[in-house]
């Protein structure tokens, strides 16, 4: 049966109630009181009963106040060039406020003079662009650690947000803040959906915008740019790894929450149905050394997203990380040959500038690896359970930086 | 494009209780070099990325520059990496022998 059309949300003068009831009242329209949807208890599902304290505000002011002013306050935002083309919640001082006091720290304190302009991003400017993001308070440390990270010299922020390459920063959360703060590495993890994911990554591109000055077609001059300039946050779901967490491969313990930033392109969909360890990671290290994928001539690190349905196989064929980034070391390569097609122009005198050591650039036969090292390859793993798919992500020739989070 | 907060806009963001999600300073700090009143004689430095057609691009340029303008000198020089910052080193000694410097970008 069909169900039926949902009723509509209707604004009331219940602040407190319009962020919980929305969703819940859309779902009651075909739900009986004794059977949820399984939507509303599906484990990944956000808790939308849930009413925070800077929710709260912002519907207060929106119902009490006037809906006029939101509506100024917003076309402002668009008329100053401040958001990323969509709108933005208006960062009043009090929201901001709230953002702040939750991290614990002042609001001047310096986190970062983000390139290419060199902008200062304090504590209370990264608020103000995580308020607009449309982020919880919880947020803040999370937003924050990956600002912090991303300043580290091997990223190359100034080179990531300038190039004419496609890549973009995308953020991993790992450890145990990952539940605490209902961020999303199942289903459509990489899609829409969920609010942490949504607004933590687009609280972070917001903030490069804004506070770094990589403005699309000026400072930044990104040939296509990348549907994750909006938003490219994922998470690492523990439940379902069968190996330890991401960020433990810099030494940090399982325990710990941190986040790791990574200028990547899209994820490149590997479709594989069987159960065969080595047949699949042949096809995942075909799929990793393309002609055209720029790594193969500048090297960097490189990602890769291993699907529930393939982590479980591999770990029960007794494949470690190690094994299976060293079995893609040795097989997602391209021969000097085949490379002579593809790459930058500066001619083969300096097309081997960045291959190893190991690899003659001036003998057709040599492989030249996609990475440097077995090492320069990270694996997580994330996804929906079900789906015989895992996500190659190519870099752009900078390193994966991964810090701990420091919680208030 | 992005606009740091004059006073008008600053007087309308007060007025909504809004505070602004930029440092106005890092928009406002980067200007452009002193003009020359003129060219001709001068000795010109050409900064490329180490990419192959910005290499053609600022020759192409050099080549027209000396042409019109008599240059006293053209250094060409190269970044050591083409998405890094030119080195200090590069900029002090463009700085001590050039009047004047191009770059471009070219990929």
């Amino acid at each position: 049966m069909e169900p039926p059309t949902p009723p509509p949300v209707i604004l009331r003068r219940e602040p407190k109630n319009l962020v919980a009831d929305a969703p819940l009242r859309f779902w009651a329209a075909y739900q009986e009181p004794s059977a949820p949807h399984p939507a509303l208890t599906a484990k990944h599902r956000p808790d939308y009963t849930r009413v925070n304290p800077a929710d709260e505000l912002l519907w207060t002011a929106m119902v009490s106040s006037d809906a006029v002013n939101l509506g100024n306050a917003i076309d402002l935002m668009f008329e100053t060039g401040w958001t990323d083309g969509l709108p933005v919640v208006p960062p009043t001082e009090d929201r901001v406020k709230l953002f702040v006091d939750y991290t614990g720290r002042d609001p001047g304190e310096l986190i970062a003079e983000l390139p290419p302009l060199g902008g200062k991003a304090t504590v209370e400017r990264i608020a103000v662009n995580a308020v607009m993001a449309g982020c919880l308070p919880e947020y803040m440390p999370v937003i924050i650690t990956a600002i912090q990270a991303m300043m580290d010299d091997r990223f190359n922020l100034r080179g990531v947000m300038c190039s004419t390459g496609i890549h973009t920063p995308l953020v991993v959360v790992s450890g145990p803040i990952v539940k605490e703060l209902d961020i999303n590495g199942g289903y459509n993890c990489f899609g829409a959906g969920w609010r942490a994911n949504a607004t933590i990554g687009r609280a972070v591109k917001l903030a490069l915008v804004n506070l770094g000055g990589a403005i699309p077609g000026e400072t930044n001059k990104a040939t296509f740019g990348h549907p994750g300039a909006y938003t490219y946050c994922v998470a690492e779901d523990q439940g379902i790894n069968p190996w330890e967490p991401l960020h433990t491969d810099i030494g940090l313990e399982a325990s710990d929450s941190a986040v790791t930033v990574f200028p990547a392109e899209a994820p490149h969909n590997i479709m594989y149905h069987a159960k065969n360890s080595r047949d699949f990671l042949t096809v995942l290290a075909d799929t990793m050394c393309t002609l055209g994928n720029v790594q193969m001539y500048v090297m960097g690190d490189t990602f890769v997203v291993i699907g529930p349905e393939h982590a479980k196989f591999l770990s029960e064929d007794g494949w470690r990380k190690a094994d299976i980034r060293q079995f893609l070391f040795e097989h997602a390569r391209k021969p000097v040959r085949a490379l002579r097609h593809g790459g930058p122009p500066q001619g083969d005198a300096d097309r081997g500038h960045f291959w190893p050591r190991f690899v003659d650039a001036n003998d057709d036969d040599q492989m030249v690896p996609v990475v440097r090292a077995p090492d320069r390859i990270h694996i997580m793993v994330a996804g929906g359970s079900g789906g015989p798919h895992s996500a190659y992500l190519p870099g752009w020739g900078s390193r994966r930086v991964t810090l701990k989070i420091d919680q208030p | 494009m992005v606009s740091a907060p004059g006073a008008d806009l600053q007087a309308r963001l007060s007025d909504m209780g809004l505070l602004s999600p930029i440092d106005p300073e890092a928009y406002s700090k980067w200007r452009p070099a002193p003009r020359l009143e003129t060219i001709h004689g001068k000795v010109g430095g050409f900064l490329g990325n180490r990419k192959a057609n910005a290499s053609l691009l600022l020759q192409g340029v050099k080549e027209l520059l000396n042409k019109d303008f008599e240059l006293r000198d053209g250094i060409a020089v190269d970044k050591y990496v083409y998405s890094r910052p030119a080195a200090d080193d590069i900029i002090d000694d463009l700085a001590s022998q050039c009047d004047f410097v191009v770059t471009c970008i070219a990929d």
